[in-house]
């Protein structure tokens, strides 16, 4: 009677499926994870406040779900309500009932041992539309699997794997399209963003990172380079409902270290992009590090934000690029609004009134090495930063160490790694790393939480006033989200290199993050 | 497509015939060597070969091409199982001439000859007390302290100007676990000894009696690190000119494998 009970519950579980206005209009269910960085505005804020400043003391494990995996565990789940998806480097997707944290089902993608990869195998999660679960596989193909039993329903390659092309990013399902990137900024790829029609697979549209001849911004690299200029797309975007357009973060030129043989500002590397969600077609770009030569990717996710800009309304977009700076951007047009640096850096003079880095002499790698800060892995990398709404602060992982620049050779050959140089930490520096709280508006530091090693962790807010982080050490904890007090913390020993989440269950909340091999559930213990 | 699977089929082919490999010498095919070097390995190895997320390859001696062409299989191949991936995409004749680079930027010359006797070393070695501090394979057993570093590979790991610095100026080469610190707890306790771990929320502190001590930062008063001092006297008055070099030579000669 018993086990014929917990069978209905599980059949009642997934019959749920996931039409686009259930994403677009997320804040109704606050209890759901619907999409990669929880809703489409980037803000990776939780509405649930079962668990705030007041209970956090009480948040103990929940469940724990181990993994095979031994690659960088990148992932972050999805829920609907009560089913978990979720990906583990190289090549599986799983479902898990939260309530038990059994596992529904798993599926294995068979992968060629052939790949040309910079970075691991790592993959940071899936999107989920109506019925399917969708998924960019390490090799560069497109899968969508059925949501109830993970079968296959198509593997669609998107490039070839040979030719240094792969894919670790999140997809993001809007209205009947699956919007996904390729990464493979060290191969030489040419980037690119795919559109899929979520029913049929069949591409609708691509929009090349690198503007090729017929393309009016054509003409920003020397020569061919544009070709092989990589501008990769491996961090999820966002998407704009009132005015259409989904806005992504694009990597670096290729070859990273070495701009000699690809003059010019290097468009769209290192940009945002604003696209048509039906079309593809650009409306907007704003080039945060023009002819990069540190490997600064752009790849993080862009934060919406609605509020007043000096007294105005306005319908912003924000981030804190590798390169060192926060910028305000105007999301209608792209425009800069206001910007400031948020890690030490030596590079830049500052930004100009059109945030356009005023770059100071010298700090381009050498065959010597050039000191410069921040290094390679940037103030920032591509960790999800968060903005609550209830704070109007902006938090990011922020990461305070420099690194000598060394420029090689690169001769670009196809499927072949296609880097020019690399970096070398400094021998004597203490790098260290902070949870910082930024002034959305300004960027003015408002406090930090220091950890002892550079931070490579994302950051999740609540409406409980909290904060949701960990450290590479492998400490996830709890900051009071408006004074960044330590509330909570609990020692897994794994490393993070991930992003929390928050869902909840049965009038239950709980906090998830993928930690070391495993992935870690937390709830509060009864009083 | 059909090239690299061409390129893929000769390298499989070829990859059997590493010990017949002999590195090029001319000061061109260096100068390549160099030029891929800069622009593949520098990201882990470092511009000079001295490590980093990589393996020290300014050693003679490399742990894993102890032959040339031992060295070329690892760049060519790779290592599995570490993050030493394979240069698949250099043909062999760039392979020798990074494989030649890297055996010119061995400065640790382990197998070369040092000043002093080993023998009159190991004398010195243990009428000076190192071993109070320091571990040694003796026999099929380790024996020794355990405040100061495992000598017992230590030549495989460090050149004989390393090590004779280590032993004037032991504060310049301090290990980042074998860095004094004094804590003092929130109750009043004082513990000294090396960190042997810390992060965030916590610090690990062996004293010098080799007891850990495992401490929330926030329960402590006071944490100093002193990363200028070196538990370890300098020897440079403690030793004349021909002593250090016969203790350096025995230091060299510890070469238990790794």
């Amino acid at each position: 009677m018993k086990s014929l009970a917990l069978f209905a519950l599980g059949a009642t579980l997934a019959a749920q499926t996931v039409p686009y206005e259930r994403i677009r209009d997320a804040e109704k269910e606050p209890h759901n994870w619907l999409t990669y960085s929880g809703n489409y505005n980037g803000q990776r804020y939780s509405p649930l406040d079962l668990i705030n400043t007041n209970n956090v003391k009480r948040l103990k494990v929940a469940w724990v779900h181990h993994t095979n995996t031994t690659e960088s565990h990148e992932t972050t789940p999805i829920v609907v309500d009560g089913i978990m998806f979720l990906t583990e480097g190289p090549n599986v997707v799983k479902s898990i009932d939260t309530r038990t944290g059994n596992l529904l089902w798993r599926y294995q993608k068979t992968i060629p041992q052939d790949l040309r990869l910079c970075c691991g195998r790592p993959n940071r999660g899936v999107a989920i539309l109506n019925d399917t679960v969708y998924y960019g596989s390490i090799d560069a193909h497109f899968l969508a699997l059925d949501a109830k039993t993970g079968r296959l329903k198509w593997d669609i390659e998107m490039a070839d794997h040979k030719l240094g092309y792969s894919s670790t990013v999140a997809p993001l399902a809007v209205k009947d399209k699956i919007i996904l990137g390729v990464a493979g900024g060290e191969y030489g790829i040419r980037g690119f963003l795919d559109a899929y029609d979520a029913k049929t697979g069949k591409r609708v549209w691509r929009f090349h990172t690198i503007p090729g001849p017929d393309d009016k911004d054509f003409g920003t690299w020397e020569g061919d380079s544009w070709k092989m200029g990589s501008a990769a797309i491996w961090t999820t975007g966002s998407y704009d409902p009132a005015t259409n357009t989904t806005i992504w973060g694009t990597g670096n030129p290729g070859p990273d270290w070495n701009g000699d043989v690809r003059k010019g500002d290097n468009l769209y590397s290192c940009s945002f992009v604003g696209l048509d969600v039906d079309t593809g077609k650009k409306k907007w770009h704003f080039q945060f590090t023009p002819h990069d030569t540190h490997d600064w990717d752009a790849t993080q996710v862009p934060v919406l934000i609605d509020g007043t800009f000096r007294g105005a309304p306005a319908k912003m977009v924000t981030t804190a690029n590798r390169n060192g700076f926060y910028y305000v951007l105007d999301r209608t047009t792209g425009k800069f609004l206001a910007g400031k640096p948020f890690v030490k850096q030596t590079w830049a003079k500052g930004l100009d009134d059109n945030g356009k880095p005023m770059v100071l002499p010298g700090s381009e790698p050498t065959e010597e090495g050039n000191l410069v800060w921040p290094s390679l892995a940037g103030g920032t990398n591509w960790h999800s930063p968060s903005y609550s709404p209830q704070t109007n602060l902006f938090y990011v992982a922020a990461r305070e160490q420099g690194a000598y620049f060394y420029k090689g050779e690169a001769e670009y050959k196809p499927g072949v790694i296609f880097n020019g140089g690399g970096q070398r930490n400094l021998p004597d520096e203490q790098p260290y790393g902070a949870i910082r709280a930024l002034d959305a508006t300004t960027g003015n530091l408002k406090w930090e939480f220091r950890t002892q090693t550079p931070q490579g962790v994302g950051v999740l807010s609540t409406k409980g006033g909290l904060l949701f982080t960990g450290t590479t050490q492998g400490d996830f904890f709890a900051l009071h989200a408006a004074t960044g007090e330590l509330l909570w913390r609990f020692k897994t020993n794994g490393g993070m290199n991930s992003n929390a989440m928050s869902y909840a269950v049965d009038g239950k909340q709980y906090v998830a993050a993928a930690i070391g091999r495993s992935l870690y559930v937390f709830d509060l213990m009864e009083p | 497509m059909r090239l690299l699977l061409l390129w893929v089929s000769l390298v499989a082919c070829a990859a059997d015939d590493f010990d017949n490999i002999r590195l090029p010498d001319t000061a061109a095919d260096l100068a390549r060597g160099k030029k891929l070097y800069l622009g593949s390995c520098t990201y882990c190895h470092g511009p000079t070969g001295d490590g980093g997320k990589g393996a020290d390859l300014s050693r003679r001696d490399l742990v894993r091409a102890k032959t040339d062409g031992d060295l070329v299989r690892v760049i060519e191949i790779g290592v599995p199982g570490t993050e030493m991936p394979s240069a698949w995409h250099m043909t062999r004749r760039e392979v020798t001439q990074v494989a030649a680079f890297v055996r010119s930027l061995a400065r640790v010359e382990n197998s070369g000859t040092v000043p002093g006797d080993a023998a009159r070393g190991k004398a010195l070695y243990a009428r000076h007390g190192c071993s109070n501090c320091h571990t040694l394979k003796q026999g099929d057993l380790y024996t020794g302290g355990y405040m100061g570093p495992d000598l017992s590979s230590i030549g495989l790991k460090r050149n004989a100007a390393h090590l004779r610095r280590s032993l004037i100026e032991p504060a310049e080469t301090l290990p980042d676990d074998f860095v004094p610190i004094k804590v003092v707890t929130k109750a009043g306790k004082s513990i000294e000894g090396r960190r042997t771990h810390e992060d965030t929320f916590a610090l690990v502190v062996r004293d010098f009696a080799g007891n850990n001590h495992s401490l929330l930062k926030s329960d402590l008063q006071s944490a100093v690190l002193d990363a200028k001092r070196s538990p370890m006297p300098g020897y440079k008055d403690k030793l004349s000119a021909a002593e250090l070099d016969d203790l350096v030579a025995y230091l060299v000669s510890l070469k238990e494998p790794l």
